[in-house]
């Protein structure tokens, strides 16, 4: 019974520790600790400078992109995937060559619904007068492949 | 006669003027209210009322970019859902 108790003190210790060390993070106690803990990391780098800069002449061959270059096969799926997220659109009618008016059955306005989830998805603006002619999966995709230069 | 591609337009930036609000709630709300709006007077043929409602749509814009702007200055905390 002791035992259990004592245990249970210790347990209680540590959680407060623990709350202590949560509320001084703020405070900055703990970043100044985190401050030596990085400058010993940059000592460790210091001495691994000269691994890196043999490994160095490998990597510049290699080149670092922000995005894998978009393909027209990654365009239809994430039109068809942002179509599909679409209320209004019947996911068993829906395919490339489906029309939204005569096929979908949407209106106008759905359309203009849209252009706006395309313009959401792929990051641009899409011009009034772009957006009527976007009539079926397939024009959408042929319009974001010329705007991100995709050719195939 | 107004044309389709003026309302159609009118309506996209309505939309796109309201998905700035930061609060959820209003956002979503002004954005159900303006489809079914639109959605109601697809059909209007009434020349004089489709000038009425243009001309209260664009009021609303008006307000809605103002609104906008005040939900900016007060943003709140996102809700749970978001």
């Amino acid at each position: 019974m002791n035992s259990v108790f004592k245990s249970s003190r210790y347990l209680a210790r540590a959680l407060n520790i623990q709350n202590l060390i949560r509320s001084s993070s703020n405070i900055g106690l703990i970043k100044s600790q985190n401050r030596t803990f990085s400058s010993q990391i940059l000592n460790s780098n210091s001495s691994k400078l000269f691994l890196t800069q043999i490994t160095k002449k490998n990597l510049e061959s290699l080149r670092s992109y922000s995005h894998v270059p978009y393909t027209r096969d990654m365009i239809e799926q994430r039109v068809l995937f942002v179509l599909k997220m679409c209320d209004k659109v019947d996911v068993n009618k829906l395919s490339l060559k489906s029309h939204f008016n005569k096929d979908l059955g949407l209106d106008s306005l759905d359309q203009v619904d849209i252009v706006i989830a395309m313009e959401d998805e792929f990051g641009f603006e899409i011009p009034d007068e772009d957006g009527e002619f976007l009539m079926t999966p397939a024009d959408v995709v042929q319009y974001v492949c010329d705007k991100y230069d995709v050719f195939d | 006669m107004l044309s389709r591609t003026k309302v159609l337009s009118l309506y996209k930036s309505m939309i796109k003027e309201s998905n700035k609000f930061s609060s959820y709630n209003f956002r979503e709300y002004a954005k159900k209210r303006i489809k079914h709006e639109f959605e109601a007077n697809k059909q209007l043929n009434d020349q004089a009322k489709q000038a009425e409602l243009i001309q209260k749509a664009n009021a609303n814009l008006n307000m809605i970019k103002r609104q906008v702007l005040v939900s900016q200055l007060y943003p709140t905390e996102k809700l749970i859902i978001e």
